[in-house]
């Protein structure tokens, strides 16, 4: 009997150990966490607040650091600009900005703690003239969109629809969603459409939700096609054996 | 002693349970149609049925809805989908008691209840036949992101096609659209993903 509540204690230590650390591991990237919202959302042509949270790996707001967005439209040819924050409200850094046109632009946040040393983060949003109604939330960064790509499995085939793709296809020639996808039973044999918009786009055959992810296994060769609201045209999905 | 075997099964059982929940649901990586992440919220709809009842979506959580949206005069895509969904239904062998197929009628002007229960019949008995309003068509396809548009061909009562999409939608227990399919999937996926999802929530 003393063996069997050993080996339970052997085991809750390990598994409590275990979860303890998990939850606290701290890594370079984890140290200062940045998150960007903006007053109005999304973000609109005129006058604007992008509103800064910046914490530390225990969800601590840190007070008291140098914190600037640096904007840039990017399809304009518009020099970028930068602004401070001018005011820190509800562990919030306020930084007032304009954007004087429609379309996407790079929002680089940096901030520089008391100690000296400096984090920055990149985001790619997309400015409207009117925008859509839709739920308050933050921006995701490029590197947190890099992160999730760095993490693609062999066997799938990812598209990842940007904030703004429909608006910015129907401004610029730019090709969000191959119009030809070729996949393989044996091989790279699942598609995944994360839609990052805040519409509901069609991607070929699939209607995929703001917000949403759709991931489908193709299991036998195959042709589908459909329209693309990204494109506008057709996109063809080939799945060979 | 045997207080302090209970409290460390307990424990053990928490910690592993928290495991459990981190993973979401554990059948959607086997799941053999288009899967939605987050599943989709949908709109309760209340729509008169062929089974001379009032057909409400929230009433039927627990049940898996396999949902078409097609035409009775249809000539391709409904009346092949309806056939692989009676193999579905069929196949299902008795989860097929917690299942309902539910044909929506796109064309609601040429299709009443009573000719809509002769063609789902066709098919079998227990397929239930829905007929929204002409006014809550396009708000009802809209949330499955579904389309359908009347294509005219010629004149008299067969004067127009209706050009609709052809995807086959899989609401889960919750409620929630989790699972599309592409016209032409074969039907034994369809009965895999559903045995799996009642399999899975019991």
């Amino acid at each position: 009997m003393k063996k069997i509540a050993l080996l339970i204690s052997g085991i809750l230590i390990v598994l409590v150990t275990g979860f303890v650390w998990s939850s606290n591991r701290l890594s370079a990237d984890e140290y200062v966490q940045i998150e960007l919202y903006s007053d109005p959302f999304p973000m609109r042509v005129g006058p604007m607040e992008l509103i800064v949270s910046v914490t530390d790996s225990r969800g601590n707001a840190i007070e008291g650091a140098d914190v600037s967005a640096t904007t840039q439209l990017v399809h304009h040819g518009a020099p970028p600009i930068t602004d401070p924050a001018r005011r820190y409200e509800n562990d919030q850094y306020y930084i007032p900005i304009i954007w004087a046109m429609v379309g996407q632009a790079m929002v680089t946040i940096d901030v520089e703690l008391s100690d000296g040393r400096i984090f920055s983060e990149e985001y790619i949003v997309f400015v409207y003239m009117i925008p859509p109604d839709i739920e308050y939330q933050r921006y995701i960064s490029e590197r947190e969109i890099q992160a999730d790509l760095d993490d693609i499995p062999d066997n799938e085939y990812w598209i990842i629809v940007p904030a703004g793709a429909r608006e910015i296809t129907g401004m610029h020639m730019i090709e969000f969603v191959p119009e030809l996808i070729n996949l393989s039973v044996s091989g790279q044999n699942t598609l995944v459409i994360r839609n990052d918009d805040y519409v509901a786009n069609t991607v070929g055959p699939f209607y995929v939700g703001a917000g949403e992810t759709l991931r489908q296994r193709f299991d036998a060769p195959g042709v589908f096609q459909g329209t693309c609201t990204i494109n506008q045209g057709v996109i063809r999905i080939e799945v060979s054996e | 002693m045997w207080r302090f075997y209970s409290l460390m099964i307990g424990i053990l059982l928490l910690l592993t349970g928290c495991g459990a929940m981190n993973s979401g649901n554990s059948y959607v990586n086997q799941l053999s149609g288009a899967v939605l992440s987050p599943p989709r919220e949908l709109d309760d709809f209340t729509l008169m049925s062929t089974t001379g009842e009032e057909f409400t979506l929230s009433e039927h959580q627990g049940e898996v809805i396999l949902l078409f949206f097609g035409y009775r005069t249809c000539p391709d895509f409904c009346p092949t989908t309806m056939a692989e969904l009676q193999r579905v239904y069929s196949d299902l062998g008795e989860p097929a008691d917690r299942v309902k197929i539910v044909f929506v009628t796109v064309d609601p002007e040429r299709d009443s209840l009573e000719n809509l229960e002769q063609y789902t019949s066709i098919f079998n008995e227990d397929f239930i036949g829905l007929r929204p309003e002409t006014d809550d068509v396009d708000d009802l396809l809209e949330q499955f992101g579904a389309e359908a548009e009347r294509r005219f061909v010629g004149d008299g009562p067969l004067a127009y096609l209706v050009d609709h999409t052809a995807t086959l939608f899989l609401i889960n227990p919750q409620g929630q659209l989790e699972v599309q399919y592409l016209y032409g999937t074969h039907y034994s996926n369809i009965v895999h993903d559903v045995s799996l999802i009642l399999g899975t929530s019991g």
